[in-house]
């Protein structure tokens, strides 16, 4: 027991002197920043791939441009809203970026403020449904809901939702959790292909209620499901077109459709933090977001399709997502306010039907 | 001015202080909330007590929970002594290396972890490949997204603390006892029983007690193991939290968390020192 | 079959059982795809590489350690008090401190983590380093009570009499008598801080700032966006980290006590 009390200490020593040597460096860094006393935001955004690209197109140049400090906070959607929401009063956070749904949220508990429209000039320039809640945040970019399918697995390309109840793939299909928002909108997507609303929902919960049988599994979340299409548990499943991107990219063989019912918008979307010091330059970072070229670059990376009406994408990238005003104004688009308001009960109904 | 303290509140002053300022203030703050409408003008009310207690489907989650952390408990406390038994018995030099493989779950992050365990338990996985090659199932078996595979999983991240409490007691407890027992004509069972195990009774006290408690309010293992059809109370205080922002049912769903898990261990408690007191006037 | 050898072969079973998702993690590392596959497709290096190269794991990681480090020695100081004050005194409203040191286990730290970020920022508190040593402390620090407390409970009083019966400080016994007698447990309840603290994720989800991150938040955060084998090469090299410093150090201990 010596030796290995030892061998503790001896493992610690070594880690508090690297750790306070790394710590050193960076106050080194700090002191030379706060010299040049530029403009601080924080920003937050969602990790990987995505944030990386953000940094190249976004961030990176709008420090130069205005010659500001921008830090990113890896935060989701849902913890974003969290976070915000314990720090009422007094945000860390600047701006904040929402997946789509969460807004809505957000602006009725009063967490978010509506943008200075003197200085979001870009608004303008976006598509007129692309401006979610008149006064706040717009979209700066757009995905799909549709399906998401294994390429070598599945033969025909799906066209309809109806192809998830397919004997075919029975036993393999991924059904979305209602606490993820794509599995919130396929539900609702269910209540609509059989005649019910956000005001009605019953035809929806019976419709999942009917492919419970052919799932392999319910999905909670989207590393869950990439998983899940790597290891051919899951050859099919409602996602979006944003994933299908990003996992095809991976190397994965996954394709994506859009059904012919319609899919779902889903609108990626900034707003500023209700109370923050920054709020000019919050409302400067939105607005450089909504830039067409900015927009470009990042739906080349990232496969969100652009919300400005001045962007071109690539014809490669145009073959792969969906993009455009036409197909955008043909996605269905849905009532936040009413899911939102009924979120609550749908979930409890929802857990009860799923749980053993 | 001198003031005069007992040495015992001395030496609780600065874990006093730690636990007011960081724990009992901040989650005082969320607890309170549950006693109102989750609405900002919300009014008092008791609505999401009784609306816990008087939901079949939360009892259930409650139960659930408390059951999973039970047999968890038990697994991990038959498997955790086995282990801990044998590494404090193995030659010396071979102790530390054994201890330091069975803390390496704990090293990695539990996403590629559970990686690991879909691999292993999934529909296409290692069991279901083994099970249907050999022939002793016909359909794969599902153990992944079930509360089985949640408490194999569970197992696996708590065994190590299991040991970590149990190793310590069994490796300085005193040989000659058990040599003396077997002396005097016991059978190794025999010794095992009547001698080692109660003598470990604090550390199995203190095992079980620890393996239950982080197993009622593990988050990840259960959501990405159990998944959503296997919803336990962490997992839905997370969803409430999270998804729902609705912040005053999930601190009274953590309240009652609370206040169930301690009235457990306190029969529990009650239990053990009853037996630990017959088993020293053996 | 002996009963020792019946013994032996139930616990290769039981480290069997421990290894087996490490080794299936291990074995994805060396995929040469850009997704978490098994069995792995091809064979690279590759994630490695990056990993290495890519520089941005390590201050995350350097974070990580420097709070653990922290965390672990003052939770194993305050802890080890607790633990005397419990079973060495009797008071009064002792089952509530019980009660209370155990408490941070049984409440799902997400309330905590929430509960805390609403705390700190009353107090204007943002600095993440502090936000999350108090928090880990607090993590941690049933995890010492419980392990020393199991100990102390075995050592008989007696010997700590005898010293102060000689003539030792109350002070002098716990450094000379106490302590040395519940190493072990000490041991064990600084490997739990450690950890407990090194693998933290959902009360750092909330006390993080935008500049200082762990490294369980970063593994989360790419997740999300890139979920690739880099984070199985991650835990790979924590694991074979761990084994080598292990080893190295018992060598490099047993040949100091030598002389």
């Amino acid at each position: 027991m010596k030796k290995i009390s030892r061998l503790l200490m001896l493992m610690m020593a070594s880690m508090l002197i690297l750790a306070a040597c790394s710590k050193d460096d960076k106050e080194e860094g700090n002191s030379s920043n706060e010299a040049s006393e530029k403009r601080k935001l924080v920003v937050s955004s969602f990790g990987g791939d995505y944030e990386a690209a953000q940094m190249e197109v976004l961030v990176k140049p709008f420090e130069e441009e205005f010659n500001a400090e921008v830090e990113v906070v890896t935060l989701y959607s849902a913890d974003a809203l969290a976070r915000i929401k314990a720090q009422k009063g007094s945000p860390e956070i600047d701006v904040v970026q929402f997946s789509g749904g969460q807004e809505i949220q957000a602006i009725n508990e009063e967490l978010v403020e509506e943008i200075d429209s003197s200085i979001v000039k870009n608004i303008s320039g976006i598509y007129e449904s692309a401006v979610l809640e008149e006064g706040y945040g717009p979209a700066m970019a757009f995905d799909a809901l549709g399906i998401l399918y294994n390429i070598d697995l599945v033969k025909d390309v799906p066209t309809s939702w109806k192809d998830l109840w397919k004997e075919e793939y029975k036993g393999n299909v991924g059904v979305i959790d209602i606490s993820n928002t794509f599995g919130l909108q396929f539900l609702v997507m269910n209540a609509l292909l059989n005649e019910g609303n956000e005001d009605n929902i019953d035809p929806g919960f019976s419709s999942i209620e009917t492919l419970l049988p052919h799932a392999s599994s319910i999905v909670g979340t989207t590393p869950d499901l990439g998983n899940l299409f790597a290891q051919e548990e899951v050859v099919i499943a409602p996602y979006d077109s944003g994933y299908a991107f990003n996992f095809s990219k991976q190397g994965q063989p996954i394709g994506f459709s859009i059904p012919e019912e319609g899919g779902m918008a889903i609108f990626i979307n900034m707003q500023v933090v209700k109370g923050t010091k920054n709020s000019e330059l919050a409302n400067e970072f939105i607005n450089y977001s909504l830039r067409p070229e900015v927009q470009k670059a990042f739906a080349e990376k990232t496969g969100f399709s652009p919300t400005n009406k001045d962007v071109k994408i690539s014809v490669d990238l145009a073959e792969v997502i969906p993009h455009g005003e036409e197909v955008m104004d043909s996605l269905i688009k849905l009532d936040w306010n009413t899911i939102n308001e009924n979120k609550a009960e749908w979930t409890e109904r929802w857990s009860k039907l799923i749980s053993q | 001015m001198k003031l005069k303290l007992s040495p015992h509140w001395i030496l609780l002053i600065p874990g006093m202080a730690m636990m007011l300022f960081f724990f009992i203030v901040p989650l005082g703050q969320i607890f309170i909330i549950s006693f109102f409408k989750s609405q900002p003008d919300g009014a008092f009310t008791l609505e999401n007590y009784s609306k816990f207690l008087t939901d079949s489907h939360y009892l259930k989650i409650l139960w659930r929970t408390i059951w999973i952390g039970f047999v968890t408990s038990i697994v991990c406390l038959v498997l955790g002594y086995f282990l801990s038994y044998g590494i404090a018995r193995a030659k010396a030099k071979y102790q530390n290396f054994l201890l330091l493989l069975v803390i390496l779950p704990l090293l990695t992050s539990a996403v590629v972890r559970n990686f690991g365990w879909m691999v292993i338990m999934g529909k296409k996985g290692l069991i279901n490949e083994t099970l249907l090659a050999l022939h002793i199932i016909s359909s794969p078996i599902e153990i992944l997204y079930t509360p089985l595979g949640v408490i194999i999983a569970m197992t696996h991240v708590l065994l190590p603390f299991m040991v970590l409490v149990l190793y310590p007691i069994l490796s300085s407890m005193d040989l000659n006892i058990e040599h003396a027992s077997e002396n005097l004509g016991a059978s190794p069972f025999k010794t095992f029983w009547l001698v080692t195990i109660p003598l470990s009774l604090p550390g199995i006290f203190a095992g079980t007690l620890l393996v239950f408690s982080i197993a009622i309010s593990f988050y990840i293992t259960p959501a990405l193991i159990g998944g959503p059809k296997v919803p336990v109370m962490a997992t839905e205080i997370y969803n409430q939290t999270m998804n729902l922002l609705n912040w005053s049912y999930a601190s009274s769903i953590a309240v009652i968390l609370l206040i169930a898990v301690l009235l457990i261990i306190s029969i529990y408690n009650k239990m053990l020192s009853k037996v630990s007191n017959q088993g020293g006037g053996l | 079959m002996k009963p020792i050898s019946v013994f032996r072969i139930i616990n290769l079973f039981i480290f069997a059982f421990l290894m087996a998702p490490l080794v299936i993690v291990i074995a994805t590392s060396f995929s040469n795809t850009s997704y978490l596959t098994f069995p792995p497709k091809g064979f690279s290096f590759k994630w490695y590489e990056y990993v290495i190269s890519d520089g941005r794991y390590l201050e995350p990681l350097l974070n990580s350690l420097l709070v653990a480090v922290i965390a672990t020695i003052i939770s194993l100081i305050i802890g080890t008090m607790v633990s005397i004050a419990v079973v060495r005194y009797r008071f009064k409203l002792k089952g509530m401190v019980n009660s209370l040191f155990l408490a941070p286990l049984i409440v799902p730290s997400l309330l905590l983590g929430i509960g805390l970020l609403m705390f700190f920022s009353k107090l204007g508190i943002t600095d993440a380093y502090i936000r999350l040593i108090a928090a880990h402390c607090v993590l941690t620090i049933p995890y010492v009570v419980r392990s020393v407390v199991a100990s102390l409970g075995k050592i008989n009083p007696s010997i700590e009499e005898a010293s102060r019966i000689l003539g030792a400080s109350p002070l002098k016994t716990v450094f000379l008598v106490t302590l040395p007698l519940i190493k072990p447990a000490l041991i064990a309840g600084g490997f739990f801080a450690f950890i407990i603290s090194f693998d933290e994720l959902v009360v750092g989800l909330f006390l993080t700032s935008s500049s200082v991150t762990t490294l369980p938040l970063l593994i989360y955060s790419d997740i999300q966006f890139n979920l690739n084998p880099s984070i199985s090469a991650i835990s790979s090299l924590l694991i074979i980290g761990t084994i080598i410093i292990g080893v190295v150090g018992m060598k490099f201990i047993d040949k100091k006590n030598l002389y």
